[in-house]
């Protein structure tokens, strides 16, 4: 089994062989970039298989895509495949960023005037709120990926874009990219195993849930093979409609070094940090993250369980922690739960004891993604 | 001779097509030294549908100007045409603005290079430029400067290319050590590479393959290709460029 370091090694093997070794065909590969979330970045070079591109015009024949991708590399490879796809099927592309959703961007997606919307959920959520109801009416695709799907974020997506077929995409970038794609009868979560891609559940508990293991082609003759991606989830059995018969279903991120949420991300080392200095009345905690839809905007939602040897406190005391707790946790380099509470972002922290002790499925995990709300 | 057969050509060919930016814009002028200049607010009041010469594979950019934002559409064998960077091994792209570092490193790729494209946070970005070993840096002066710790503590790189539409080239001489050549591209988004000059005090700046660059108040520029947009006597707000006599 490969953990995450074993996959930042196979990275330098990768970038290795590239210098010895240059591709003759440059455009088959790419530099993929982790974001460094959860320790070093990991460094790659990746393949992609044949069908790669046509998966991203899809059976709609979308012509004109946004892509709403934050990694630059992730980016880049998107275009990348868009450029790679077949010839008589014109494809193009615009590339967001962050920095341009602001006032414009509504005329300028009017005047492209999209057919296909591709990327992180929280992204193209916040794209959604510069697209007029006449271009959002016209797109005909939407591919989410990056991160778990809640229903408020499904239902608000297909509220604002009535005639688009949904599809989502589970991706790693340490692992290149696609990894199993949603076909038409999953519901949200549910994928099945790109081509080359092979899934499995390790050490699943009784219902089945456990550590996914992905074992791909990556580079050239490299592989990653069983590769603990830091995901939990079971593989659902008996054979799709659509005719395939593996069926991954995504239930969150565990170990739970971070969870991304409503574009952020809630880093459990960070929790760690505040929960050290801030909460004094507890022996353990865990913190429970998910989105929610609030008067249609979109928002990040997080709970903090507390276990203090199986009292019960008063209500004004979890206000009190919750306060506290909130001006002292950093949700980005510079701003806390408190800041992005007061910005719409987040709702107010929300502080629960436990009477009974916090079971240990997993060794020490302490945050946890929740997929329904 | 031939060439200004091939510019009148050029410009009918704009006249006779189907989308109405130039013709418009135009009137009934067809010679080139008499056609009316066309600006970036032309561009920021023309939708791209209006101004789309052809249709082909394509990034979408958007550029940000005080005065608005527009589209600019090219086409990925144009972006290949453009004389942005130099041939490398491992070419890395750090560029400020997200759109143009895409868009560089898709030139990479029309040119047979794979290219590390950096990402916004400057620690990952040179991390990853250590890992992948990069000869080679597109980049801009912004960036450039926030490169400098590591360019300096790394070999010499086999070019830099600094991108952008002006340049202090005397704050940039001391870049000269870091690479074995480094030169001046002046671009602007929506009409690619204009002119090139190796690093100088006082660069010579050298027209590039397929520009016209008429010395005005302004820098006046026309890209002798069918562009997505055509750029024709376009007025930009650069200076004219002190050693290009102008001439067509």
């Amino acid at each position: 089994m490969m953990e995450r370091s074993d996959v930042a090694a196979l990275g330098e093997r990768s970038l290795a062989e590239l210098i010895v070794a240059p591709p003759e065909e440059a455009r088959l590969y790419i530099i993929r970039v982790t974001s460094g979330t959860t320790g070093a970045p990991i460094v790659i070079a990746t393949g992609y298989d044949s069908a790669a591109p046509l998966r991203l015009a899809g059976d709609e024949r979308v012509e004109r895509m946004v892509a709403c991708i934050g990694s630059m590399s992730a980016r880049l490879a998107n275009v990348l495949l868009a450029r790679s796809g077949p010839h008589e099927r014109v494809l193009q592309t615009l590339a967001l960023d962050p920095q341009d959703l602001v006032g414009d961007l509504e005329g300028l997606l009017a005047d492209y005037h999209p057919e296909g919307l591709h990327g992180f959920c929280s992204f193209v959520v916040r794209t959604l709120a510069y697209m007029s109801k006449e271009a959002a009416a016209d797109i005909r695709v939407v591919k989410l990926t990056g991160e778990l799907l809640s229903e408020s974020t499904e239902s608000l997506i297909r509220g604002c874009l009535p005639a688009a077929r949904h599809n989502q995409i589970y991706i790693a970038a340490e692992a290149g990219g696609s990894l199993a794609e949603r076909c038409a009868y999953l519901p949200r979560n549910c994928f099945h195993p790109t081509p080359e891609v092979s899934l499995e559940i390790h050490n699943p508990d009784a219902d089945g849930i456990g550590d996914i293991l992905v074992s791909k082609p990556l580079f050239r003759s490299m592989r990653i093979d069983r590769y603990r991606i830091g995901d939990v989830g079971k593989i659902r059995q008996g054979t799709c409609p659509c005719g395939k018969e593996a069926t991954l279903e995504l239930l969150g991120r565990k170990g739970s070094d971070y969870v991304k949420v409503a574009g952020a991300i809630i880093r459990r080392e960070e929790f760690d940090r505040v929960a050290s200095l801030v909460l004094r009345h507890m022996d353990d905690y865990r913190v429970e993250v998910s989105e929610t839809l609030e008067k249609g905007v979109l928002k990040g939602k997080v709970v903090l369980k507390l276990y203090w040897g199986g009292r019960s406190v008063t209500l004004a005391l979890c206000e009190e922690i919750a306060k506290e707790f909130s001006h002292a946790v950093f949700i980005t380099p510079t701003q806390t739960l408190a800041d992005l509470v007061e910005q719409g972002l987040f709702l107010p922290l929300k502080v629960e004891y436990s009477l009974e002790q916090f079971l240990e499925k997993h060794k020490n995990i302490k945050l946890f993604s929740l997929p329904q709300l | 001779m031939e060439d200004q057969e091939n510019l009148d050509t050029f410009i009918q060919r704009i006249h006779q097509h189907d989308a109405p930016f130039y013709r418009e814009h135009w009137g009934g002028v067809q010679k080139f030294a008499e056609l009316p200049v066309v600006t970036r607010e032309d561009f920021l009041k023309t939708p791209l549908s209006l101004r789309r010469y052809k249709d082909e594979k394509a990034l979408i950019k958007i550029v940000h100007d005080p005065a608005g934002a527009f589209l600019s559409e090219w086409s990925f064998v144009d972006i290949g045409r453009e004389a942005y960077g130099l041939p490398a091994r491992r070419p890395m792209v750090f560029l400020e603005n997200p759109h143009e570092a895409i868009e560089k490193s898709m030139w990479c790729y029309e040119h047979g290079m794979l290219p590390l494209v950096g990402e916004k946070t400057l620690e990952i970005a040179t991390y990853a430029a250590e890992k992948y070993k990069i000869d080679s840096l597109i980049t801009d002066t912004s960036s450039l400067i926030k490169l400098e710790p590591y360019v300096r503590g790394r070999g010499p790189l086999d070019s830099i290319s600094i991108l952008g539409e002006r340049f202090e080239p005397k704050e940039l001489l001391h870049f000269g050590q870091y690479a074995r050549q480094v030169r001046l591209v002046l671009a602007l988004p929506e009409t690619g590479a204009i002119a090139a000059a190796a690093l100088a005090a006082e660069p010579r700046w050298e027209a590039l393959p397929d520009c016209i660059l008429e010395n005005t108040e302004t820098l006046l520029v026309t890209k002798k290709r069918l562009l997505v947009t055509p750029i024709v006597r376009y007025q930009t707000t650069l200076p004219p460029l002190n050693n290009y006599d102008g001439a067509l």
